[in-house]
């Protein structure tokens, strides 16, 4: 005697069709889903920085999985160079009458020759860009300035990333640029 | 014969017990639609409730479906078990029938005080104590007397399945237990033992507390008490879907069960292991010593052992169904097994989500790896998998082949009962997977706007993906489960009220007998009292120090007062 759920009379060629359909796609997306998953984690793992998690994306649709380490009150901005740019404070404020993304960065020049900062372009969480114009005066060797800057950010989003350029004054009167992307850490918001 | 015609007075009693249970499903599903929705932020504004009533859907959707749901479908389900192993009426139906009322008026209160969140004006108090009610929270006493009165409402069915086996132990004296009557016996012994815990918890200390009788209790004592019983309770979940897995899917595959003995195998050491493990749930907690956290780890990790062992039972079960039905080669097989069968499908989906989720209670389980995802959302994409999976798509497949046998009517709109088990596995792995790779970026759980003050995402650190994703896959995922869910009750609606004789019932209930009988293993492994005996001793080594250490300080010292919510 059959089953009391099956039906033979049903099981013609348009439901035959519809299981394996069903069948292909109930397999097929946890497949594709997991498997996605298992391949982030080893890249991740095998192939990241070496730093864990918090090397890994910190969040957003702009972030990736690759990059400098996180930055945070206290770190070095330009860490990988001669120079030394200490992020000082960092604050989102949240007014009712926008968005502010306020820092401060103490700059040191601490190379062989004159030196200036310049404060560029801030990606938030979700991808909007805000340009940016603060730079430091023209510093000599050992002199030291600090740097304030804020930026007007779209409600609730927080930053993600800011460009830097560093320039020297290189002897004859030229200038060579040198571009570095910073990533924040958590920047707290503040009410 | 049909088990209603055999069997009419416990037919009914499934009914009635599988029809509460139906409802509880369906008011806790509706919650999970709301409550997934809201936490991710999708469709939040056109939500009827706040941030703070986000609670009340959560104790709502916890309590209705791991509390009610469950224990309502497995008592009526091992009726049918016991009944139908036995090939005998039950000793004492109207004992059982009182157990189903105490049930019911408990479930009855907890509902009232836990809806009281959306409506003030409705008798009691509120309780949104989420379904673990941890002190300080505190419910209204209705809560607790209704949670008490669910529990011993259990404890009185499961009594009649003793009386039953003993009355049939009287006329067979030197047959073997029936295995789905073993299995039922084994699981309520596990139930007693541990739902004790909780019993003390609630009768003892929270429903005087919450008269305000006294006017404190020992938060870790409770939550001790509470996990006694918290983490046995997924067994209780799991060994009726084990029951299913084990004599009726290897049937619907068109089998037998590979082997009896090695099942009765995998119960008695769910007896005796499921209980001395709560503390892993505690690993964070103060005041128990380190050693008895490590006990509890080996124990749980002790508990693979059955559950590997399932695995291989029922998969080679099913490859011997497969096999029989024409299917051939190394994987091959797996295509002849009957995928377009709903109770079939909706069972094998179920085990092999199953195994996933047992991956992932590995963590939970481990010590020291427990630190990365404890109290993140992590832990309910593990109980999704389990509970919300391995139990309630099992109880859908069971529901699907044992609901035409209870009712005598055949089964209605089979189209959508074949979509529903694959819909529902779809939209939990999508949900899961979201909330598993949430908890590792240190997304926290119970909380209604976990990217709250416009912090976004920013203190989250996702290894895979980001968390805007992950939100939306988790709202996907908790609509495609409302679907499926959807689909389901659709079928038992259309089928309970679907005129008797309406379509040809074609039923056959009989399980066969398995390829490795009973008479393969020892008598010992039918001996109960020996292996409880054991399981009590296990539990003593594994709690009796810590909760003298509790209690030497005073029974409720230090205590907290409580916190009404």
């Amino acid at each position: 005697m059959a089953d009391s759920d099956t039906d033979n009379t049903d099981d013609g060629v348009p439901r035959r069709w519809l299981i394996r359909a069903l069948v292909g796609i109930g397999f097929g997306i946890p497949v594709v889903i997991e498997g996605g998953t298992l391949v982030g984690l080893l890249k991740s793992g095998l192939f990241g920085d070496g730093d864990g998690d918090d090397a890994a994306t910190i969040t957003g649709p702009t972030a990736t999985t690759s990059g400098p380490p996180p930055v945070g009150t206290g770190d070095d901005l330009l860490a990988a160079s001669a120079r030394s740019a200490t992020l000082s404070d960092a604050t989102v404020h949240a007014a009712t009458d926008g968005w502010r993304f306020a820092l401060t960065v103490a700059v040191e020049n601490t190379g062989d020759r004159p030196y200036e900062l310049r404060l560029g372009t801030v990606t938030t969480q979700n991808g909007s860009r805000v340009d940016g114009t603060a730079a430091t005066d023209r510093l000599g060797v050992g002199e030291s300035a600090t740097l304030s800057a804020t930026y007007a950010l779209p409600d609730g989003e927080t930053p993600a990333t800011m460009t830097i350029v560093g320039v020297d004054y290189v002897d004859g009167g030229g200038e060579r640029l040198t571009r570095h992307t910073v990533r924040f850490g958590n920047v707290p918001v503040k009410r | 014969m049909t088990f209603i015609d055999k069997f009419p007075t416990e037919a009914k009693l499934v009914r009635w017990h599988f029809g509460v249970g139906f409802v509880a499903l369906a008011i806790g599903g509706l919650f999970g639609l709301v409550q997934a929705l809201y936490r991710t932020g999708h469709l939040r504004s056109l939500l009827p409730i706040n941030a703070a009533q986000y609670y009340t859907v959560l104790t709502g959707h916890g309590v209705l479906l791991a509390l009610v749901f469950t224990t309502f479908l497995i008592c009526g389900f091992f009726v049918w078990a016991v009944t139908r192993s036995l090939d005998r009426p039950l000793s004492h139906p109207r004992l059982v029938w009182t157990g189903f009322i105490s049930m019911v008026v408990g479930t009855t209160l907890a509902a009232i005080t836990i809806l009281n969140g959306f409506a003030p004006e409705l008798p009691f108090g509120s309780a949104n104590v989420l379904y673990t009610f941890y002190p300080p929270l505190q419910a209204h006493p209705a809560f607790y007397v209704g949670a008490a009165l669910l529990i011993v409402g259990s404890w009185i069915v499961g009594a009649d399945y003793f009386l039953t086996y003993r009355a049939w132990r009287a006329d067979n004296p030197d047959k073997r237990i029936p295995l789905q009557t073993f299995m039922v016996l084994a699981t309520f012994v596990m139930w007693y033992l541990s739902s004790a815990g909780v019993a003390v918890e609630v009768v003892a200390f929270l429903i005087p507390w919450s008269m305000g009788w006294i006017s404190q209790v020992d938060p870790l004592l409770t939550r001790t008490l509470f996990w006694y019983f918290g983490h046995p309770v997924v067994y209780f979940w799991l060994l009726p879907a084990y029951l299913a897995w084990y004599t009726i899917l290897p049937k619907l595959a068109g089998g037998k069960l590979f082997s009896d003995p090695l099942a009765r195998v995998v119960f008695v050491l769910f007896v005796l292991l499921s209980t001395p493990v709560g503390f892993h749930h505690q690993y964070t907690d103060p005041g128990i010593a380190e050693g008895f956290k490590f006990i509890a780890m080996t124990n749980t990790f002790m508990l693979l052992l059955p559950s590997l062992l399932t695995a291989f039972t029922v998969v080679a079960s099913l490859e011997h169904g497969a096999r029989q039905r024409g299917g051939s080669g190394y994987i091959g097989w797996l295509r002849a097994l009957p995928w377009g069968k709903p109770s079939f499908s909706a069972m094998a989906l179920a085990g092999l989500v199953f195994a996933a989720g047992g991956f992932s209670g590995m963590i939970n389980a481990g010590m020291n790896i427990n630190y990365l995802i404890h109290n993140t959302i992590w832990v309910p994409g593990h109980f999704h998998l389990t509970v919300g999976t391995a139990f309630a798509l099992t109880m859908m497949g069971v529901a699907y082949w044992l609901v035409p046998q209870i009712t005598g009517k055949r089964l209605q709109h089979r189209t959508l009962a074949a979509i529903q088990p694959f819909v529902w596995v779809i939209g939990m792995t999508l949900m899961s997977n979201a909330m598993h790779r949430g908890g590792l970026a240190g997304l926290p759980r119970r909380t209604a706007k976990p990217l709250f003050r416009g912090e976004g995402a920013a203190p989250f650190d996702p290894v895979v993906g980001t968390i805007s994703e992950m939100q939306l896959q988790i709202a996907i995922g908790g609509t495609l489960l409302f679907v499926s869910l959807a689909l389901f009750l659709a079928v038992m609606v259309g089928t309970w009220l679907s005129r008797p004789g309406m379509g040809r019932l074609s039923v056959n209930g009989s399980i066969p007998s398995a390829l490795s009988g009973p008479a393969d293993s020892p008598r010992i492994l039918d001996n109960l009292k020996v292996w409880t005996a054991i399981a009590v001793v296990l539990v003593i080594i594994a709690y009796g120090l810590p909760l003298y250490g509790m209690l030497a300080d005073g029974v409720l010292a230090p205590g907290s007062p409580g916190f009404p919510v």
